[in-house]
């Protein structure tokens, strides 16, 4: 993958990172897998590419901790 | 009660004294499936005979949805007057979170079609019109209280070991049809086993469904709860059915026992609560409840030499989505006229193999379009369940989460994909080759008086070439089309007109309300050729009449026609 990224996606990873770390503090550590699981069917459709969903999960899957 | 349970009484048959007929085929199972196959024969004068064990139609909570497509196949049985009778157009399908609608389609009744896109009716009461209309045909005779026990293979037809209360005895057809249901036994004489298409879960889940009676005003429908206040975490779907019969269907638990949830006592507690829950207070009685797992199977074929499986007998579809019996009922309509041609002779041998290959490609695709569905209605797993408690929780919010439940959106493919099919040379718009023929309102000026007809009421039992008309049509055009009659391929011809001329012919059919020529994306001169079972078997935006006749030789398989 590329590691210069435009401004703008630097931006949107920034707030993204923020935002949801708020909202996970926010919801309470019982109701995070859920929150996180509705988050994912709602960018879902805005990506609308089952192929980026699918790679992203792979990526997000491999080398887990 | 909704219908009448009536005992038919075994009949001696004359194999038992000794006496032997050859039938041309013998169906074994009159389910539903099995008594539209023998009406489906007999009506093209094929001899038949149907075995069934039991002694009278199904009862309990059975196949209640019926498609377009199967309203349509009840017409060109005949039976389209008492099953209009009978049966109820559903008239939407809603959707609750909680006790909050999230979703309401209203079915509207298109003008240019002759029957409702959905409709309702209990099995018995499809049985029992398909016996009606049997008991017109001498050439099909159903035999009660008759068993298939074996069945004993030779080159030109196939004996059956039937036992009944009077002794067993032995009959023989030229083809044998198993309509004998999920559990039949002569898939496994065949050594035929299920398989589960490997993007389909195999899930243990049961679900417990029910029927009760209730005269209440509610009006007609399917009606989804997601998370019903009474019962958290779970769906229930409760179905309108005639004769003031209700259905509820509902998963059964983890760590609940199937068995103990479906016990009547349990299910009227169920029952009460969910009307609770929709502030109905009309009395209400329990009619049957039952347990069902949901199967996504198929055989790898569904013809084994004079053997053809149909209905569940060669797949089951998860319920969800209501198309089991559908893709029986299309079964037979695919079979039907293959058969009765190859005992008359016509078409090849691979003629009789295109219904298995025809069919399973549609089945399986139809496996793959539920299988979403059907992961998310029986959860296999604590991934699913997450990922479902969110798609639920947002259905309030974000309606595209709808398209993970609601089975009746997912893509019904009906359409062929087979070798006796001509692809276009020149696409158009309009239904492809393969693509089920639409229906159209018509006039025609058949008799005296003009009349309004649908086009299939028009349709013949066999092969149709529909040839439109802006202009006068020629008498080379007319010549061509009476010839078609001559190829020894059951084939007529109807011709549609846009307009009615000064003085119409006598046979003329007339495109009155402008819907033929827009279904079928035609203009002067375009041609389509029909197959029996209403698919586009080919099709020329300007007719091409020997193509035409290639085509027509080319769905009946004959051999150097089919590419391999």
């Amino acid at each position: 993958m590329t590691t210069e990224q435009p401004r703008s996606r630097e931006r949107c990873v920034e707030q993204a990172f923020q935002v949801v770390a708020a909202a996970l503090d926010d919801v309470g550590a019982d109701r995070q897998s859920l929150f996180l699981a509705r988050l994912v069917l709602i960018l879902s459709n805005e990506v609308g590419d089952a192929t980026i969903i699918r790679t992203a999960v792979e990526r997000a899957r491999a080398n887990l901790p | 009660m909704y219908f009448e349970w009536k005992e038919f009484p075994f009949r001696r048959p004359p194999e038992l004294d000794g006496r032997r007929t050859r039938y041309d085929a013998a169906i074994v199972g009159g389910g539903p499936v099995g008594l539209a196959m023998a009406l489906s024969l007999a009506q093209r004068g094929v001899r038949c005979v149907v075995l069934e064990t039991q002694n009278q139609v199904s009862s309990g909570s059975r196949a209640i949805g019926v498609h377009r497509r199967t309203s349509q196949f009840f017409d060109r049985l005949g039976l389209g007057g008492p099953f209009g009778e009978t049966a109820r157009p559903r008239g939407r399908n809603i959707i609750y979170y909680g006790d909050q609608l999230v979703a309401e389609t209203i079915y509207e009744r298109p003008a240019d079609e002759k029957w409702p896109m959905l409709m309702t009716l209990q099995q018995c009461w499809m049985e029992q019109i398909m016996l009606d209309g049997l008991s017109r045909h001498s050439g099909a005779e159903i035999r009660w209280g008759s068993t298939v026990t074996g069945l004993l293979y030779a080159a030109d037809h196939v004996t059956l070991k039937v036992g009944t209360a009077e002794g067993p005895y032995e009959i023989e057809a030229d083809f044998v049809i198993a309509a004998d249901g999920a559990r039949g036994s002569v898939r496994r004489w065949c050594g035929l086993e299920f398989e589960t298409p490997v993007s389909v879960p195999v899930s243990e889940r049961r679900f417990v469904i029910c029927d009760f009676k209730m005269e209440c005003d509610l009006p007609s429908g399917r009606r989804l709860w997601l998370d019903p206040p009474y019962q958290p975490g779970t769906i229930v779907i409760m179905h309108s059915q005639p004769f003031n019969s209700w259905r509820l269907d509902y998963a059964v638990e983890d760590g609940e026992d199937a068995e103990a949830e479906a016990a009547p006592e349990k299910t009227k507690e169920r029952i009460a609560r969910h009307l609770a829950m929709m502030g109905i207070d009309a009395p209400w009685t329990l009619l049957w409840t039952s347990v069902y797992r949901p199967l996504a199977r198929s055989l790898q074929t569904y013809r084994q030499g004079r053997i053809f499986f149909v209905g569940d007998a060669a797949h089951q579809t998860p319920i969800f989505g209501g198309r089991g019996l559908n893709i029986g009922y299309a079964d037979v309509a695919n079979l039907a006229w293959k058969l009765a041609y190859a005992l008359k002779g016509i078409g090849s041998e691979a003629l009789l193999d295109s219904y298995s290959d025809e069919r399973r490609a549609i089945v399986m695709e139809a496996l793959e379009d539920l299988a979403q569905a059907t992961i998310f209605m029986t959860r296999p797993t604590p991934g699913v369940s997450l990922m479902r408690d969110a798609a639920l929780s947002l259905s309030l919010t974000e309606p595209f989460v709808a398209e993970l439940f609601d089975a009746y959106r997912a893509r019904r493919g009906e359409a062929l994909e087979s070798s006796f099919v001509t692809p276009d040379l020149k696409s158009f718009i309009g239904p492809k080759p393969g693509d089920p023929l639409p229906d159209a309102r018509l006039r025609t000026f058949d008799c005296a008086a003009p009349r309004n007809a649908f086009l299939y009421d028009l349709i013949g039992p066999d092969f149709t070439a529909l040839y439109f008309a802006v202009n006068r049509v020629s008498e080379e055009t007319r010549l061509r089309l009476s010839r078609l009659e001559r190829l020894g391929i059951p084939c007529k011809s109807i011709v549609i007109s846009e307009r009615a001329g000064e003085r119409p012919e006598r046979d003329a059919v007339i495109d009155a309300e402008g819907d033929a020529f827009k279904a079928f994306g035609a203009r002067d001169g375009t041609l389509y050729l029909t197959r029996p079972d209403l698919h586009v078997a080919a099709r020329w935006p300007d007719a091409d009449f020997d193509s035409l006749e290639l085509a027509l030789k080319r769905a009946v398989g004959t051999p150097e026609l089919v590419p391999v």
